[in-house]
């Protein structure tokens, strides 16, 4: 519901070049989630979530990537991002060589995460079902170098990864690892799950019973 | 009493700058009052059909990226290159 906010549509409007493709059936690192009509409702969620299901690329004239927002963002913590955006692409055209504009995006984007407010941060927390992926995941970058939990935030691990493509072109940019966190399976019924990876995911566990059987949605286990 | 009274106009002019600077505060943050409805826990189906139409409606999609990315170099201004599960008026 973001894109749809009035303040959102003009930035996007005033700044921007703008384009959409469907990934579904086209792209491996496509995720999944249950067929929703237009006008189902909708709820809200954490940045990041479902970040297999939904990218915000931003892409320099240049064709070089400045960033890349997976999944949900909310309204503030989107403009926040398309602000600093805006400076990036200001820096890819700039006339420093390529070398300093690499080092200054790397800074740049390690920079905006350490001043990230803490609401953005507690935003961006994972979902249960992601985070229980992660944990299973070895050398996970959503694990804390001090204890090795899985405590760390989408907000923060998004722009390290970034860091770590230096305005890449979009030919070279591997969107596939640069979404690779969480599960395959994204729905906004949110922690019901499920056997994620096979596809079949089950219905959440307060939801059981509440659903008309022939509506289609949750599949039973087993 | 009449101490109050002498001090009437004082506490008038008090209120009215009260009164004056709280208009003022609340235009100049009409633009960054936060945008994210955190008080709404869902939006209905109908909301959200029209929060569609509006976001399809009000923004000028290209569906082709090579296309959209002549035309932000012609620009000069960066691209956003959506990409999702789904269609965007179709649902998913």
């Amino acid at each position: 519901m973001t894109l749809s906010e009035p303040k959102i549509i003009e930035l996007l409007k005033a700044n921007f070049v703008c384009g959409w493709r469907n990934i579904q059936g086209v792209e491996t690192y496509a995720g999944k989630s249950h067929d929703h009509a237009v006008a189902s409702s909708a709820l809200h969620t954490t940045n990041g979530a479902g970040g297999r299901n939904v990218q915000l690329l931003f892409v320099a004239p240049s064709g070089n990537v400045l960033h890349c927002l997976p999944g949900y963002w909310d309204p503030d913590g989107f403009v926040h991002e398309v602000e600093f955006i805006l400076e990036l692409a200001k820096l890819d055209a700039s006339d420093l060589s390529i070398l300093e504009k690499r080092d200054q995006f790397q800074l740049a984007h390690l920079n905006h995460a350490a001043h990230h407010t803490e609401q953005v941060v507690k935003d961006s927390s994972l979902q249960g079902f992601d985070k229980m992926k992660e944990e299973k995941t070895d050398g996970s970058d959503f694990r804390r170098k001090t204890d090795g939990s899985v405590m760390r935030t989408v907000d923060q691990v998004m722009h390290e990864r970034m860091a770590r493509r230096p305005l890449l072109n979009m030919s070279r940019f591997d969107i596939e690892n640069v979404v690779n966190y969480g599960t395959r399976f994204y729905d906004k019924y949110g922690d019901g799950c499920c056997d994620l990876e096979k596809g079949k995911p089950t219905m959440p566990k307060q939801k059981k019973g509440k659903m008309d059987k022939g509506s289609g949605g949750w599949k039973e286990k087993g | 009493m009449t101490s109050d009274l002498k001090n009437l106009p004082i506490w008038l002019s008090t209120i009215a700058v009260v009164f004056v600077v709280s208009i003022v505060a609340s235009i100049s943050m009409a633009d960054d009052r936060p945008l994210t409805p955190r008080s709404i826990p869902k939006f209905s189906g109908t909301e959200v059909s029209q929060r569609v139409e509006r976001m399809i409606s009000g923004v000028n999609w290209h569906g082709d990226f090579d296309q959209a990315m002549a035309k932000a170099a012609e620009e000069g201004k960066p691209l956003f290159w959506l990409q999702v599960v789904g269609k965007l008026d179709g649902g998913l």
